[in-house]
């Protein structure tokens, strides 16, 4: 068997941190918060570029669908969550969370459900829409709603 | 430092997230292949990759990072940042050799908790048989109840807490707010 080596490493990321000096946390967030302000609009286009891309698919493919279908959806639902916080799509995010669990859930063998795949389409529709079709309270429903069938198709 | 991200879209979120927190040098990469070849020929103080490339590369990449003999960035603290974290990728992450997981959409803030925490973080970096990156364990709880340790220090007996426990939010404001950073 090979022996066990242990050894702690040299970070100099470390002691630059240690060092005094440097920016304020307050200083740091207001200028991510600006840099990210200047990413929103190509985000949310982008949001809304993969969500249209989710639907077309969704409407084009077999039921139940397809392996490749199931992976390309959620690598397009993965692609939302990640826009989304800067798209100022929060609520979006969550709800293609919900979806990459529950195409994850149907990727590993679990029972496809037609009901379950529509009402997360519905609710990507609801999210997406900025101006707010639903205010607050009712999104939370719906995410709370979304991610109960999610882990329902989880097992 | 290097940023893998597939996706321009999150490459560019990424960069703008490390420029605001003051990194003048991110090298961006969009494939595996890129960045491994950057990691044989610069000098990196933080690896940001995105768990979601296609047929793990990042993972593959971690592992083959700290299996191999490219010194100083074999040790190079590695932050996976992924979508969708199942507890099977981040079990993935942590086998492959990554320091942490960080969920998007990306909260810039705690990602650069995270960093600093990876940074100031004292686990050893282990090299075994089947597996060589940062110590997976968090915590050091002593031998099994009943069973003489085997190492120095098992036999020290921990003393009764001598103030009230702390709370969650003062645990975190001990522990991952710093007042300033500078990278």
């Amino acid at each position: 068997m090979k022996p066990v080596f242990k050894r702690r490493p040299d970070r100099r990321l470390a002691k630059l941190i240690r060092l005094p000096g440097g920016r304020t946390i307050e200083d740091i967030e207001a200028d991510v918060e600006a840099r990210l302000e200047a990413l929103h609009d190509v985000c949310l286009a982008g949001v809304h570029e993969r969500l249209q891309e989710i639907l077309t698919l969704a409407a084009a493919m077999p039921r139940p669908p397809r392996p490749e279908d199931l992976q390309r959806l959620y690598d397009l639902s993965n692609a939302v969550i990640g826009q989304s916080g800067v798209a100022g799509l929060e609520d979006l995010g969550r709800a293609a969370l919900s979806f990459c669990q529950l195409l994850d859930a149907w990727r590993s063998g679990r029972r496809w459900s037609a009901a379950s795949f529509d009402v997360h389409l519905n609710a990507l529709k609801l999210m997406s829409q900025a101006d707010g079709a639903l205010d607050a309270a009712g999104r939370a429903a719906v995410l709370e709603g979304l991610n109960r069938v999610a882990r329902r198709a989880a097992g | 430092m290097l940023l893998l991200d597939g996706k321009p879209s999150g490459a560019d979120i990424l960069g703008q997230v490390f420029h605001g927190f003051g990194v003048c040098q991110a090298v961006r990469c969009a494939t595996a292949e890129d960045a491994l070849r950057e990691l044989e020929t610069g000098e990196f103080e933080l690896i940001v990759c995105d768990g979601d490339l296609p047929d793990g590369q990042s993972y593959d990449l971690v592992s083959r990072l700290r299996a191999s003999n490219l010194e100083p960035n074999r040790y190079c603290p590695i932050v996976v940042v992924t979508a969708h974290t199942p507890s099977a990728y981040v079990e993935r992450a942590r086998d492959c050799g990554a320091n942490f997981v960080v969920a998007k959409p990306l909260r810039p803030m705690v990602l650069l908790e995270r960093i600093i925490w990876v940074c100031m973080d004292t686990r050893t970096f282990v090299e075994l048989e089947s597996y060589i990156g940062p110590d997976r364990r968090f915590q050091f709880l002593g031998p099994p109840v009943g069973v003489d340790g085997r190492r120095r220090g098992d036999d020290e007996e921990l003393g009764e807490a001598s103030t009230p426990n702390l709370s969650q939010s003062e645990i975190d404001n001990v522990l991952v707010k710093p007042a300033k950073a500078h990278i």
